[in-house]
């Protein structure tokens, strides 16, 4: 697909480069090309008035929306393995009725699951629930913290996915299609929007839990779009940005003699040459320059009060979920457009104590609970809440039934994975709050009203942020204008979540 | 026809099936063929043990036993495989009356198994080594194997005889390999007895062709094979791109608008590509060459020679090109590569008037010689080049070198990123290990595919994070500090030193315009390091070392170096 995405590209460079001689004039790479064939093939193929030429030395300068938008950011809280909706919102008092009876065979009919064989027992939640006092909505005794939020938030009881499996699954959640390859929501909302802080990038992972992602880098790669869109991963732990910091012996003043001689040297070389790549190649290095300044303190923990650290939990120094939260409340105030968590450890099977509902999961909640409190309170209060949209989820459900791997009860409690439901919550800019969206069974185990699927979870997305999903396309496979929100899925936007 | 397939088997009928766990075995006759079969039901538990007991009613001699293991629905095996099976353990008891106490072992000596499987033995089944009999991790297709006993077994009528089957394999996402239909059959075909002492000769036989065998020196790579006809998997359309539902069977061959051809495999389909009348072969292959070395292709849609393709910007070079490519020089590429770097066009300054830029910005009329920026591999390999880092050394196995801690992250199995010792951790960036789910990241970095897909070009970026590689990866830094080292033994001055430099990163000698900027870095590391030495040693054991290691670093990212 990549080779034909660029075949469509090049095409519509050749065209371009007939007929916008004038604009190519001042291009100074390559690339410029494409982004004037794409704009002017966006305009022909939707009748709109064209957005705001590409400057190719600017990919990621801002860029207005289609329309007003109700968010300017994105803080994605993935809990990847996928946390049992069950053990949190999901109160499902009949299936606690039918705690440890063997599961009904109209259950399992037609199903495949990833490790349940045979016949599994029903497993009635591990954890009490209880009615949040404020909105009355149904919530286990496993997020003390965030349920003083629940206000704040809009629960999507009825997502639901056709994967089963982690990759898989969490390349749909994040990119679109189950398949390794497609770009990303954030280099998604990066292409469309651009980004406010040029001395940062635009689109910045941050990981907790331990472990890569099931799906890999992949899953926040740039996928068909261009390679500056790729999420930039950084680290809470040393250098946020690889190679960000100079090499001992450099100091900041000698690495701006380096940097002016570069710059001096390339001149030369422009001035006998006269190829303009030189000269963004020289840009490049005075951005960098600037990028080691303000990402650095970016990330500078040590600058946020005791107040913040106790309310988020954070511990200086240590790679943590907590520290993620606050770094990504800091990179939001400024400017950073997508800022995508992902914290490993969520998969509950009841394999080993760390997969146990009452042991691994109980300590995985009390990691995020604080800090997701700490961050949509602290983001109200410094009003970035009404401009950031935060959303936490995983990539699919988990069953109502026992896992009974390898044919025996086990001594832990877990849940196999199930696609046919789950919850998400989002929060901030446009979304309701204290809201309670979609319905599943009485059992948790399938959505009965106002399903969503991740197609339409991205096209709220994108609405919310002034991008209408059918018209931020990008050419692929012989000029096919794929989107985020894929061609081959009727995605919509849940217009029912919008304040 | 095989013995198996020759010998008129008697099929045996189970009266009592019990396993361990919580498996239910049920006794019954097969309602397709009437077979008489066990089938387990129900959750299968890890390590089940089965215990199968046949009556024996009309009694009789029996030389062979043979087991059948089948899949629940043979047709949709096909094309889902089911959980397979491996039998780690098979024994068989004769009972001579009801009393359990009386049971008396019937050793087995030997077993074959119709396709011997690649990771067990159908004779590990005869004792408690690991592995055994098998359709591992899953099967699609019955599967059958015969063990024999030492010597031929009486039976009296009316007793019977047990069968104990132990099953101790598990796999990850299947758990429980344990058979789920079974069926059994004995035989008193002697021809079965007779196999015992005809391979017992031939082990000894064996045993020493083995042995000469392993006195050939070979490699230990594992050579593609097609599988042998009778175990060849079916293929089938795949409905709507999904993998679960199938559709018509379909058999090797090319798409039938490319009308009548004779290509039913991989080396027909080899051939008929690569002939040199092939009108598309060689006009794609020079092209590709034409592209790695001046940027664009003569038809830029290197990928794309189909309709949604690019027309070619000079037709005939491309015809004449491919014609003597296929012919004259008869597809060797470094011959056409020569050919290509010494054209007049290629050697041509890469120099351009605004005038030019204004009217050709892509080069495509090709009025000037080719500039791009190095590929994310020829970046590394450079500086380590320059360097005198580089390791020249060829093949073998991927090396790690440095990256820093906390980005390498495997999902599933741990492994670790441990920076390969001495001369490995500079190996050619070929050599690199790569994983496509934590790429090498100033590879990633440099636009180097993730490999997801086949790439045939890469669309080069210049980004900020690019110069932070080559500034600050210590990777860069040592490079810089071995470029230095070598600048140190140039001459007396600085300025000769700073010239040497200049030659090795660029390959051409310093201007004196060149040569002021250079010399001013240099006077101002010095200064530098002279006003704080505190850390200057990690660039350098003399002031002048590390200065020069400031100087190498920022060679490194000239925009003439990274330029070819």
């Amino acid at each position: 697909m990549n080779a034909l995405t660029r075949t469509a590209y090049l095409q519509q460079e050749h065209l371009a480069s007939i007929t916008r001689r004038h604009f190519l004039q001042r291009c100074t790479t390559g690339l410029g090309a494409m982004w004037l064939a794409e704009q002017s093939l966006h305009a022909a193929a939707t009748g709109h008035a064209a957005l705001p030429r590409r400057d190719p030395t600017r990919p990621l300068e801002p860029r207005p929306p289609h329309f007003p938008a109700k968010a300017k950011h994105v803080i994605y809280l993935h809990m990847a393995g996928s946390p049992s909706q069950l053990e949190l919102f999901e109160h499902k008092p009949q299936l606690t009725q039918l705690d440890h009876q063997f599961c009904p065979p109209s259950f399992l009919e037609g199903k495949r699951f990833a490790f349940i064989r045979g016949t599994p027992r029903m497993l009635g939640s591990v954890h009490p629930f209880h009615q949040e006092s404020k909105t009355g909505q149904w919530i286990s005794n496993q997020l003390p913290q965030f349920e003083r939020v629940l206000d704040k938030v809009c629960v999507i009881r009825s997502m639901n996915t056709d994967q089963f499996n982690h990759a898989p699954a969490q390349f749909l959640m994040q990119t679109g299609s189950p398949l390794i390859g497609s770009a990303s929501t954030g280099a998604w909302v990066t292409y469309g929007l651009g980004t406010e802080n040029q001395n940062l990038p635009g689109f910045i992972v941050l990981l907790s839990g331990g472990r890569m992602v099931d799906a890999g880098k992949s899953v926040w790669s740039a996928g068909f779009l261009p390679g500056v869109y790729q999420g930039v991963q950084c680290r809470s732990d040393g250098d946020p940005v690889l190679y960000l910091a100079n090499p001992a012996g450099i100091d900041r003043q000698l690495r701006g003699s380096v940097i002016s001689a570069i710059e001096q040297l390339n001149r030369q070389t422009h001035e006998e040459l006269g190829d303009p790549e030189t000269l963004a190649r020289t840009a490049q290095y005075e951005l960098a320059f600037r990028m080691q300044a303000n990402a650095t303190d970016s990330f500078d923990l040590k600058q946020e009060p005791s107040a913040v650290h106790e309310a988020y939990g954070t511990e200086l120094g240590k790679e943590s979920f907590a520290n993620n939260c606050l770094l990504a409340r800091r990179l939001v105030e400024r400017g950073v457009r997508h800022v995508q968590l992902y914290d490993w450890g969520w998969d509950s099977h009841g394999a080993a104590a760390s997969e146990d509902l009452r042991d691994g999961f109980v300590k995985k909640c009390r990691s995020i609970d604080r800090p997701i409190a700490a961050l949509l309170t602290d983001l109200e209060e410094r009003g970035l809440l009404n401009e950031t949209l935060v959303v936490w989820g995983g990539e699919f459900g988990r069953t109502p039934m026992a896992e009974n791997r390898g044919g025996v009860d086990k001594r832990v409690y877990g849940r196999d994975h199930n696609p046919q439901a789950f919850t998400i919550w989002m929060a901030g800019a446009g979304v309701k709050r204290g809201h309670s969206f979609g319905q599943t069974d009485e059992f948790g185990y399938a959505v009965v009203e106002d399903p969503v699927q991740p197609q339409d979870l991205h096209a709220t997305m994108l609405h919310l942020l002034g991008l209408d999903h059918t018209k931020l396309t990008f050419p692929v496979a012989g000029g096919l204008q794929q989107r985020l929100s894929n061609v081959t899925k009727q995605a919509v936007v849940i217009k029912k979540v919008l304040a | 026809m095989s013995l198996e397939a020759r010998t008129r088997w008697q099929p045996l009928h189970a009266n009592r099936a019990t396993s361990t766990g919580q498996a239910k075995l049920v006794a019954r006759l097969s309602e397709g063929d009437g077979v008489p079969e066990v089938i387990a039901t129900g959750t299968i538990t890890l390590n089940s043990i089965y215990t199968v007991d046949v009556p024996i009613s009309a009694g009789g001699v029996f030389n062979a036993l043979r087991l059948e293991v089948l899949p629940d629905d043979l047709e949709r095996a096909i094309s889902l495989p089911e959980p397979g099976f491996v039998l780690s353990r098979i024994q068989v008891k004769w009972l001579p009356s009801g009393d359990e106490a009386q049971a008396v072992d019937i050793p087995l000596e030997t077993g074959y198994d119709e396709d011997p499987d690649a990771f067990f033995e159908v004779e590990a089944s005869l004792s408690d080594d690991p592995g055994g009999w098998c359709g591992y991790p899953r099967f699609h297709r019955k599967r059958t194997a015969v063990f024999i006993p030492t010597k031929p077994v009486t039976l009296p009528a009316g007793s019977s005889l047990r069968f104990v089957l132990s099953q101790n394999m598990q796999s990850s996402g299947i758990k429980a390999q344990a058979i789920r239909r079974l069926r059994i059959a004995m035989s008193p075909d002697a021809s079965w007895t007779d196999l015992l002492e005809a391979q017992s000769l031939r082990r000894a036989e064996l045993n020493t062709l083995g042995k000469e065998i392993d006195r050939i020196p070979s490699v230990a790579v594992p050579v593609m094979a097609e599988q042998p006809l009778n175990q060849l998997r079916e293929t089938r359309v795949f409905l709507r791109g999904n993998w679960l539902t199938k559709g018509a069977l379909v058999a090797p061959g090319v798409p039938a608008l490319l009308g009548p051809m004779l290509v039913t495999n991989r080396l027909q389909m080899a051939r008929w590509l690569t002939s040199p009348d092939h009108p598309l072969f060689a006009r794609v292959a020079v092209n590709r060459f034409w592209e790695q070395l001046f940027g664009l292709g003569l038809v830029e849609s290197s990928e794309e020679f189909g309709t949604t393709g690019q027309e070619p910007s000079h037709p005939e070079l491309l015809d004449w090109l491919a014609v003597r490519f296929a012919r004259e020089l008869q597809f060797k590429p470094k011959t056409l590569l020569r050919e290509l770097v010494l054209s007049a066009t290629y050697r041509q300054d890469s120099r351009v008037s605004s005038d030019l830029l204004a009217r050709d910005p892509r080069n495509r009329l090709l009025a000037r010689g080719p500039r791009q920026r190095l590929t994310a591999e020829m970046v590394r390999d450079q500086a380590l080049s320059a360097s005198g880092l580089l390791s020249s050394k060829l093949g073998g196995p991927p090396v790690m070198p440095q990256q820093p801690e906390g980005i390498w992250r495997t999902v599933y199995n741990g492994g670790k990123w441990v920076t390969s010792p001495g001369d490995d951790a500079y190996r050619r960036a070929i050599y690199t290990f790569i994983r496509r789910t934590s790429g090498y990241p100033s590879f990633q970095t440099f636009d180097a595919p993730s490999r997801e897909y086949c790439t045939v070009k890469r669309l080069p970026t210049n980004t900020p994070l690019q110069a932070l590689v080559t500034l600050n990866d210590p990777v860069y830094l040592e490079a810089a500090k071995g470029l230095a080292t070598r600048m140190l033994t140039a001459g007396n001055t600085t300025e000769q030193r700073i010239a040497r430099g200049w030659q090795l990163a660029t390959g051409r000698p310093m201007t004196p315009r060149e040569t002021s900027p250079l010399m001013e870095l240099y006077r101002q590391a010095q200064q530098r390091i002279t006003d704080d030495p505190k850390d200057a040693s990690a660039l350098g054991q003399t002031t002048e070392l590390a200065a020069l290691t400031v100087v190498a670093n920022a060679l490194l990212n000239l925009d003439t170096v990274l330029t070819r």
